[in-house]
């Protein structure tokens, strides 16, 4: 951990990213905001105001209020779906690595096959059937990432196994699974915190390109890829920067700061890891 | 390695057989069928409906309409949208050029411009061109690709009036440089959102290579440092770029979906994203197959190119 | 070094952008309009399918001829195919006198035999056409539109150029068009009429379909481009293009497209929303106020998921439609009370009322609502209209969630109970009935149970010819659905439009209703 605090950006990022969750979770509450009541009187797609300070939406909804409350499904998206690919991706990734023989092969050729399919396509049909939920969008694009983990965790295990310990191991009598547990995975969770990180990211993006096709958050819930959705009227593009700015700007940030904190991890654990 | 090939080919279509069958299941699980698509419109009686079903096939049970498509499937016919009357097999040729196009260039141009920054970025660590390269890098895939293609639109098309904003070509206008001008905006969008990850593969792949003693000792051959650079910069980075393209390319292929929504590339992405929108089963169930055989292909081609290239690594 | 290397690339790039910059003007002599369309058609057979859609029957409008030209949301009824028309038989028949220049693409003429080639072969039993449109009005059909018996059927050629439709009860044939000249699309008995009608799907006919509309068929690149020129043997005349690319873009370019002058018209009457007016007039564009205002938008309610008509209405009460006017429509809408536009004799003023929360809440406590929370189903660009009605009726204590799907799911999801409520919008006409053609009562899309009340409704109004008689059974109608609900009226609204400065003559209105006027169309 002393090693990731030399890492410039990666502190920076870290540190964004707390300042970030503690602001989408706490500040409505405190301030009592409301991101799902429509204010008539401010007026639709209204300019920054004493009242509102981000101005409002097209159905006159406070948009500081709907980006913030945006935020926090964007950061759960981002923190959960990477969590649901790990849950995937580990066990299978170490048993290809393993075992090896034909776990291997399956688990190698499903990966193949998953990742042959644009996964926003596939995202795409998912959601259709099951109905855009905050659960559900979580579950998909979780389920879409199992596949980089599981590579990941399976090159990761295989040049462990080089190592001969596993085989003097193996000599000693020593179960699978405590072998797994002591030798394996200690060397694989670092490759697995870094991809953690930068798969939120990428998290993070499908839920805004999902949005885009229509199969993001169901409303009143604000995300901020729904949010962004508006700019894509000319008028609110160039007119009104106020309404899509701010949340464009933080999906950009966020994942750049989940970048650096991935790369910083990196350093910090295993500078020539190969991602 | 032809027994090799033989597996490889044996799972993938196994694979395949697979990933079908559970794709027509959830496309006909999806609510709504075609003929719901545009309903209100039309107000047509229940017995139309009922014969519009069956004239489609929608009536049957859904095992029985997969195992029909899988039996065309099987002697070539990828059978007939529902949409547009006429057989997929034509709707997908009519697309599928305009896309190879698109992306080919962008990922061209990904590669050209990527791989010589990447180079420089691990040449000049910590330089102005490292931390130039890796903010590029990081812009261009940190942003949503739908805002990029907006932005592109606005910034080239809207404010600048440089080129076009949508379609392949003028209408009444064949020329090279007409398919250029709407080429570019398209295309540079796909550039922006992959030449990320090269830069910053090639970069790392090559940090090694450039490594101090390394270079002093090309040097002490007499090697000059141009020819250290790309000689063995581009070996070293050439197997982790390939391998790199190959795991980007559904993603690829997905951007470029938004990307020819966007700007009306007639594509097959924005194709698929249309089936989908219009339960077309067969045409969504084609489309599917073809991207992922392609795919698939270009997969089992690569590993071939890098087993040669590489004796040392190889799957069993 | 290196850095040679890479400037010598970006020189590549510069320059192969200024090239390109140079080669998109040809300086053409051909003149070619583009139009932009956000969906794409199907195939070229109007009776493939029961439910065409409006940008597939704006595309029909072009290859195949109509009997006549509506415009200005069916106020005026101009002569296209059909010459003059008149009513006979005390209203049981309809005379065309047809256009004895009107011709196929082919050159062969057309005649009043290929109108009854086309209603036969809507109406024959073998039939492989999905729907039937309009035959079951004529004599001599079931109630489904087939054909009982080849002879008495109501579609005869009384010479070469004379038409006569007989209908089971007497129609104002006005009203018969306002209804079904969209879909009434004539097709060649010379070429067609060899082909079994059981087979009639699979001709190779509808490939390049010969048509005696205003256009041809040249290409397309399915689902995206469809290039048209002008048929040279239509009888209609004054336009001046070569060419009319029909091009499926995004909505989002729509106003880029029009600013740049890539396109310039988009489907439907080239119309802008309030918000982008502005734009649009700061970059050049001619914007007018639209002359008509019949874009309706309801509440579409599922009958079986709210079967007390107490708690409809209750709905209905909590509603400030001025609200949703000034977030929808801005100064080009009003609210809708019925389905009847304004601008009509059959408007009924008395229907209107201002927004009642308390009477809301009465009818809610009259009916026992026990809270329990209700789904309303929409499409995503429909989310601020939604967003209010839910918070509107909130404030009455009625529990709403919202689900934003596409289309076809929300339609389908009424029919089937899935949803409670959905949000639709249509375009009206001045025809009587002209809800009903959207909603009529034995179609899929029904969302309320069949109503003998309603049907006889119905029945009567379309067969009373005279016009003061007909006027007060639509109002009656009209308030038996206002008490009933099945539906909530929200409003009617206009559009802005842009008028293109390179084409002149186009009827934006005539657009709206699928009829496009090209052959008059004229490249400045």
């Amino acid at each position: 951990m002393k090693k990731f605090r030399k890492s410039r950006s990666g502190m920076i990022g870290l540190c964004f990213l707390i300042v970030e969750a503690l602001s989408v979770a706490l500040l409505p509450a405190i301030f009592h905001m409301d991101p799902v009541s429509s204010d008539v009187q401010a007026g639709f797609l209204a300019a920054p105001s004493a009242a509102h300070l981000l101005g409002t939406d097209g159905a006159a909804r406070d948009l500081l209020a709907r980006t913030l409350c945006g935020g926090r499904v964007s950061l759960l998206v981002g923190v959960a779906a990477p969590f649901i690919s790990v849950t995937l991706g580990l066990p299978l990734g170490l048993a290809a690595g393993y075992y090896r023989g034909p776990a291997e092969t399956i688990i190698m050729r499903a990966c193949d096959v998953f990742m042959s399919f644009p996964s926003i396509l596939l995202s795409l049909i998912l959601v259709s059937v099951i109905g855009p939920s905050l659960g559900a969008l979580i579950g998909v694009i979780g389920v879409m990432g199992w596949t980089s983990v599981a590579k990941l965790v399976y090159a990761s295990v295989l040049s462990i196994r080089e190592k001969e310990y596993i085989d003097s191991a193996v000599s000693i009598g020593r179960t699978d699974f405590e072998i797994l547990r002591r030798e394996i995975l200690p060397g694989v969770s670092s490759p697995v915190l870094v991809a953690l990180s930068l798969r939120a990211g990428s998290a993070i993006l499908q839920e805004s390109g999902l949005s885009f096709l229509g199969a993001g958050i169901r409303p009143p819930q604000a995300s901020w890829g729904g949010i962004i959705y508006a700019a894509q009227d000319l008028s609110v593009l160039t007119r009104m920067p106020w309404v899509w700015a701010p949340s464009g700007i933080l999906i950009v940030l966020t994942i750049v700061a989940f970048h650096f904190v991935g790369e910083g991890l990196r350093d910090a654990l295993d500078p020539k890891m190969k991602l | 390695m032809a027994r090799y090939l033989y597996e490889r080919v044996l799972s993938a279509l196994l694979t395949m057989f697979f990933i079908t069958a559970i794709l027509y299941v959830l496309l006909a699980s999806i609510q709504g069928s075609a003929l719901d698509v545009m309903g209100g419109s039309g107000g047509e009686t229940a017995a139309e409906y009922e014969s519009a079903r069956q004239a489609l096939g929608l009536d049957l049970p859904l095992w029985l309409r997969y195992a029909h498509w899988l039996r065309d499937v099987l002697r070539g016919d990828l059978g007939m949208s529902y949409r547009y009357g006429i057989p997929v097999a034509e709707v997908i040729g009519q697309r599928f050029w305009p896309s190879v196009l698109l992306i080919g260039t962008g990922v061209s141009f990904a590669v050209l411009l990527g791989v010589p920054v990447g180079l420089l970025a691990a040449y000049r660590p910590r330089s102005v061109w490292d931390r130039l390269s890796s903010f590029f890098a990081l812009t261009g895939f940190a942003v949503p690709r739908f805002i990029t293609c907006i932005a592109f639109i606005y910034i080239f098309s809207f404010k600048l009036r440089l080129v076009p904003a949508t379609g392949m070509h003028s209408s009444g206008v064949v020329s090279f440089g007409d398919l250029v001008s709407h080429l570019i905006l398209p295309a540079s969008t796909i550039t922006f959102g992959a030449v990320g990850y090269l830069i910053q593969q090639t970069r790392s792949a090559c940090l090694d290579v450039f490594h101090e003693d390394y270079l002093k000792t090309a040097r002490a051959k007499g090697l000059s440092e141009l020819e250290v650079v790309l000689k063995h910069g581009l070996r070293t980075a050439l197997a982790p770029i390939l391998t790199q393209l190959m795991v980007e390319m559904p993603e690829i292929v997905g951007f470029a979906a938004i990307a020819e929504k966007i700007f009306g590339w007639p594509g097959i992405g924005s194709l698929m994203i249309e089936a989908i929108r219009n339960r077309d089963i067969p045409l969504t169930m084609g489309v599917t197959l073809v991207i992922a055989t392609l795919v698939l292909c270009v997969n089992i081609l690569l590993d071939i190119a890098y087993g040669l290239l590489d004796p040392r690594v190889r799957y069993r | 070094m290196l850095h040679r290397k890479l400037s010598a690339l970006c020189l590549a790039l510069a320059l192969s952008l200024t090239l390109t910059a140079c080669g998109g003007d040809s300086g053409d002599a051909e003149k070619v309009i583009n139009m932009a369309y956000t969906t794409a058609w199907g195939s070229f057979n109007p009776y493939y399918s029961a439910s065409t859609t409006m940008y597939e029957l704006s595309l029909y409008d072009k290859v195949y001829d109509k009997l006549v030209f509506t415009d200005m949301a069916g106020a005026v009824i101009r002569p296209r195919a059909a010459d003059s028309w008149e009513s006979a038989a005390g209203g049981l028949e309809a005379v065309f006198h047809l256009n004895p220049e009107a011709s196929w693409s082919d050159g062969e003429r057309v005649t009043a035999r290929d109108w009854v080639f086309t209603a036969r072969l809507l109406a024959d039993p073998l039939s492989a056409f999905s729907t039937r449109v309009f035959t079951h009005v004529l004599a001599g059909t079931n109630p489904d539109g087939v054909m009982t018996g080849p002879d008495a059927f109501g579609a005869e050629a009384l010479d070469d150029y004379t038409l006569k439709l007989t209908f089971k009860e007497p129609t104002d044939p006005d009203d018969f068009l306002l209804h079904y000249n969209r879909k009434f699309l004539v097709l060649p008995e010379h070429i067609l009429g060899g082909v079994a009608p059981a087979e009639i799907l699979q001709s190779k006919f509808w490939r390049t379909p010969t048509g005696s509309g205003p256009c041809i068929y040249v290409s397309q690149m399915t689902g995206s481009e469809m290039v048209l020129a002008p048929n040279p043997h239509y009888h209609l005349h004054g336009g001046n293009w070569d060419k009319l690319v029909l091009r499926v873009l995004d909505s989002a370019s729509r106003l880029t497209v029009l600013m740049s002058g890539e396109v310039d018209q988009i489907e439907l009457g080239s119309s802008i929303s309030p918000d982008d007016k502005p734009t649009a007039e700061a970059n050049g564009l001619d914007v007018r106020d639209g002359e008509v205002q019949s874009f309706f938008m309801e509440v579409l309610i599922n009958e079986s998921g709210i079967p007390d008509e107490r708690i409809r209405q209750a709905l209905h009460y909590a509603i400030d439609k001025d609200a949703i006017v000034e977030a929808a429509a801005k100064d080009v809408g009003y609210p809708a009370y019925g389905y009847e536009m304004r601008n009509t004799d059959y408007y009924d003023p008395s229907l209107e009322f201002p927004r009642d929360v308390e009477r809301a809440k009465a009818l809610l406590k009259e009916a026992g609502y026990d809270g329990r929370p209700y789904t309303i189903a929409f499409a995503s660009k429909r989310e601020n209209i939604a967003a209010l009605l839910t918070q509107q009726w909130k404030e009455a204590g009625i529990n709403v969630e919202m689900v934003i799907v596409d289309v076809a799911t929300m339609f389908s999801g009424l029919t089937s109970g899935i949803y409670d409520l959905g949000l639709s919008g249509h375009s009206a006409t001045a025809y009587s009935l002209w809800f009903e053609t959207e909603f009529p009562a034995n179609s899929t899309n029904v969302t309320f149970s069949s109503d003998p009340v309603r049907d006889s409704y119905v029945d009567r109004i379309s067969a009373t010819i005279d016009k003061e008689e007909k006027i007060a059974l639509v109002k009656e109608y009209q308030k038996y659905l206002a008490d009933k609900t099945w539906y909530i009226p929200l409003y009617f609204a206009g559009e802005y439009w842009v008028k293109s400065a390179r084409v002149s003559n186009i009827c934006n209105a005539a657009s709206l209703m699928c009829n496009d006027n090209v052959w008059e169309w004229y490249v400045n």
